[in-house]
């Protein structure tokens, strides 16, 4: 399985719905699972599977070990067409040689493995391009009967993995470039994406609404795509302590990253809906991103900061602090594959307010859903919310039940189904 | 003689304005005005004026033959002499026809019966007094209550409104082994009749009239129309109630459905062994009824469409427990327009929209014209406070 998140080293849901899913299918006898992302931390909290860093594959055994520097090293021909090199020297003579047509070029430390940053850094093309190299040459190493990757970062990895032994490939949709830019496509990107999906066996996607946007805008056949939907951790009893509230009044939060996607803009539009006419409400936005000095300027330009308060990223823990004070939560993302924290909300006995163009609101029954744009609409959900006990108190009493009935259990259940579909070795059990 | 009794009954409910939180103290009317007008025309012309025309035409052709009973709400009649004018003297004519039975009930199709007795005395009144208008004859002491719902205190209450009998569900917690085709007496209340519909053989009928699905029970023999129709042992009675909006017309269709009632009661008119009568006539036809003890309480059992109701939800009833508080405030109100409204906040219909579990399965129900139960439940409340500063407010002049 490969991944460009893994706990507690994320950016949002992803690397949250990986470990999920990797804990899932650990939990079935006939999956033994190891997970492949760039960078191995060494903290990640990965107990339930075999957690491999790109960075730790030695591409290349230095000739004497501990005589590290560019002199020494030696070139060996590796029967992959990678050419690993340490300098830019080395780069170019061995670029001026005379190559097979297919040869790559990849930089490689003194201990002979591949740098990564794990991260989402400027240079994020070239690490995904080097991490594929890197599969593949994992993949030459060990035995496996099928790659499942998640993501568009790491579908080329997929890919050079699965062909490289003739294995089947599943690649796991959690967000399109659709869902991410918000209609100005990376034409770079959608090209990725849409030759992880055409060269898969099969594509899962985490809603009906992302299935539909493979079909329609990949032009991938719709027998071979998906749903499975995601899931949510169950809680632990530490975790349900409640904590006790520093501020006044009632608390509506949004958590995710601040951008166009998540639209934060209309959450900041409806809070001053409310601020016009109470006082008695105070709005917490959690997360960061390229949008963030823009809300943060729109809210100060509608005069409401003394009510309107900017966390930053927090951490699983500090989420967990903010949930049990909130009084509502709300989702408003315009485009939204699937969306854990509405669930992991839910779980916290928070009534919750999801955008029905949300891939979540497809499972949830127990949520109010209202149109991302329809500000008015979520204002009134939640000033009724707040007003009406009986209402609050269904939705977060039958919230937390309807939570807890979807596990990744579950989902990996699903996934090793169709696992059995494509690979004969989980037929002969 | 196998005794037929035909139900009808016909509730029309304004839908509620998707009403603001922040609107409560505009005093903003709750409902719109055009959509309610085209709303009650296009249910008067695809469903009352058809059905009503076709009873009034079967009757008048099979005289003294065809013999029925109609629930019609005082909402409905104060709807219809606003917005289809030209619908009521129908009614007047049913009952002139002297075939008619009209039913007691709530002036709003309403649950008083449940939260608040006062409330309910008024609801019983206020239906005599429209019924009285719209068809000039009065309505009967068979009272026809809010999903069937019945138990030996509303029995008490019912008793003290006049009435002799009521209609309700037959189901078996309240039955047991006995049939629901007979006339029964409330052990606890003394002249109180029971009429009990059976629930299978209803849904197997409604299912027939509208001609949706092939009826396949276990134990039925013929087809529904040959259980009903052949004629029975001796005294056998059944209980049939249809709702008018199943029988409303599709549209762009000038006949439909309506085929299959009217060669229903057709059929029905020419068998010798059949005999259709109202719950009056069941009463005063010398039966002696069984004693039937009732100190359960008595809710349906079974949903199917004539039901609109299902208590249990902790919003509706939130929602029905904040109405019926102000039944208090409203004892000091004149004003007619403000009756209206109150008796108009007073129909089932609104906490039928809160439901979260419905019979057919679907989260909201099909009907549903909001997008979700908590909607429904927000618009409601928002309703509610707006109408309770309200009345604050007249109280103070």
């Amino acid at each position: 399985m490969f991944g460009w998140e893994f706990p507690p080293h994320i950016s949002g849901g992803l690397g949250t719905a990986c470990q999920g899913l990797a804990r899932g299918l650990s939990g079935i006898p006939d999956i033994q699972l190891t997970f492949v992302v760039p960078k191995k931390w060494g903290d990640e909290t990965g107990e339930c599977c075999r957690l491999i860093g790109a960075n730790q594959v030695i591409l290349q055994q230095p000739l004497f070990p501990g005589s590290t520097g560019p002199g020494q090293a030696q070139q060996i021909s590796l029967p992959s067409g990678i050419i690993p090199y340490q300098t830019p020297e080395q780069f170019w003579a061995e670029k001026s040689k005379r190559q097979a047509k297919q040869v790559r070029f990849v930089e490689i430390t003194g201990e002979g493995t591949v740098n990564f940053s794990g991260t989402y850094s400027e240079s994020l093309f070239s690490e995904i391009h080097n991490y594929a190299l890197v599969a593949e040459q994992l993949a030459r190493e060990e035995s496996f009967d099928l790659v499942h990757a998640h993501d568009w970062l790491t579908f080329p990895a997929g890919i050079a993995a699965a062909r490289i032994k003739g294995k089947p490939l599943v690649v796991h949709v959690h967000a399109t470039e659709f869902d991410r830019s918000g209609g100005e496509i990376n034409p770079q990107v959608y090209a990725v994406e849409r030759e992880g999906m055409e060269y898969a066996t099969r594509v899962i996607t985490v809603s009906q609404l992302t299935r539909h946007t493979v079909i329609d805008h990949y032009g991938i056949h719709p027998s071979k795509v998906i749903t499975i939907h995601n899931a949510v951790e169950q809680l632990s009893e530490n975790q349900k302590a409640c904590l006790k509230k520093g501020l006044p009044g009632k608390i509506v939060s949004f958590i995710g990253r601040v951008t166009l996607q998540k639209g934060p803009e209309y959450f900041v539009e409806m809070a001053q809906l409310i601020l016009q006419h109470t006082n008695d409400v105070r709005f917490v936005m959690a997360g960061s991103g390229d949008r963030l000095p823009a809300v943060v300027e729109q809210v100060a330009r509608l005069g409401i900061s003394d009510h309107f308060h900017f966390t930053g990223f927090l951490s699983p823990e500090e989420v967990h602090k903010l949930l049990s004070i909130s009084d509502v939560f709300v989702m408003p993302s315009v485009s939204e594959p699937f969306g854990i924290v509405p669930l992991e909300a839910m779980r916290f006995g928070v009534p919750v307010i999801v955008s029905r163009q949300s891939g979540v609101s497809e499972i949830i029954r127990y949520a109010i859903k209202k149109d991302f744009w329809d500000t008015h609409g979520m204002a009134d959900a939640i000033m009724g919310l707040l007003n009406y006990p009986a209402l609050s108190g269904l939705l977060s009493k039958k919230g937390r039940e309807e939570s807890g009935s979807r596990s990744w259990d579950q989902t990996a259940e699903e996934v090793y189904n169709h696992y059995r579909q494509l690979s004969y070795h989980f037929h002969s059990l | 003689m196998k005794k037929i009794c035909l139900i009808f009954r016909v509730h029309l409910s304004p839908t509620l304005r998707p009403y603001r939180f922040f609107e409560i103290g505009d005093h903003a009317p709750y409902y719109e005005e055009e959509t309610l007008a085209a709303d009650i025309l296009q249910e008067a012309q695809t469903c009352l004026q058809p059905i009503s025309q076709l009873l009034l035409r079967q009757i008048q052709s099979n005289r003294e033959k065809i013999r029925v009973a109609i629930f019609l709400s005082g909402m409905t009649a104060a709807l219809l002499e606003k917005y289809a004018p030209g619908l009521t003297p129908v009614f007047r004519q049913l009952a002139s026809t002297g075939c008619v039975e009209f039913l007691s009930g709530t002036y709003s199709w309403s649950l008083a019966s449940l939260y608040h007795p006062a409330a309910f005395q008024r609801q019983i009144a206020d239906h005599r007094q429209s019924m009285q208008e719209l068809t000039g004859a009065g309505t009967s002491g068979i009272f026809l209550n809010t999903g069937l719902i019945y138990n030996h205190q509303i029995g008490r209450q019912l008793r003290h409104a006049g009435m002799e009998g009521a209609l309700l569900e037959g189901n078996k917690q309240l039955l047991g082994w006995k049939s629901p085709d007979a006339l029964y007496a409330d052990s606890r209340i003394p002249g109180m009749k029971l009429f009990l519909n059976n629930p299978d053989l209803n849904k197997d009928f409604l299912h027939l009239l509208t001609g949706s699905q092939k009826i396949q029970r276990p134990g039925l023999k013929g087809s529904v129309q040959d259980e009903i129709l052949s004629a029975g042992e001796t005294d056998q009675q059944v209980n049939l109630f249809v709702p008018f909006e199943i029988l409303r017309q599709p549209e762009g269709h000038s006949s439909g459905n309506l085929h299959l009632l009217e060669y229903f009661l057709y059929k029905a008119g020419q068998s010798s062994g059949i005999q259709y009568c109202t719950p009056s006539d069941l009463l005063h036809s010398g039966v002696i009824p069984e004693a039937l003890p009732t100190d359960l309480y008595l809710l349906p059992e079974e949903k199917n469409n004539f039901l609109m109701y299902e208590p249990g939800n902790e919003l509706q009833q939130e929602a029905l427990t904040k109405l019926y508080e102000m039944t208090g405030k409203m004892e000091l109100i004149a004003d007619p327009e403000v009756w209206q409204e109150w008796n108009f906040l007073q129909s089932a219909v609104h906490p039928g929209h809160m439901a979260t579990n419905c019979p057919d399965g679907t989260h909201s129900g099909t009907n549903n014209p909001f997008p979700s139960p908590f909607d429904a439940f927000i618009i409601y409340m928002n309703i509610l406070n707006d109408f309770n500063l309200k009345l604050e407010q007249l109280a103070k002049k």
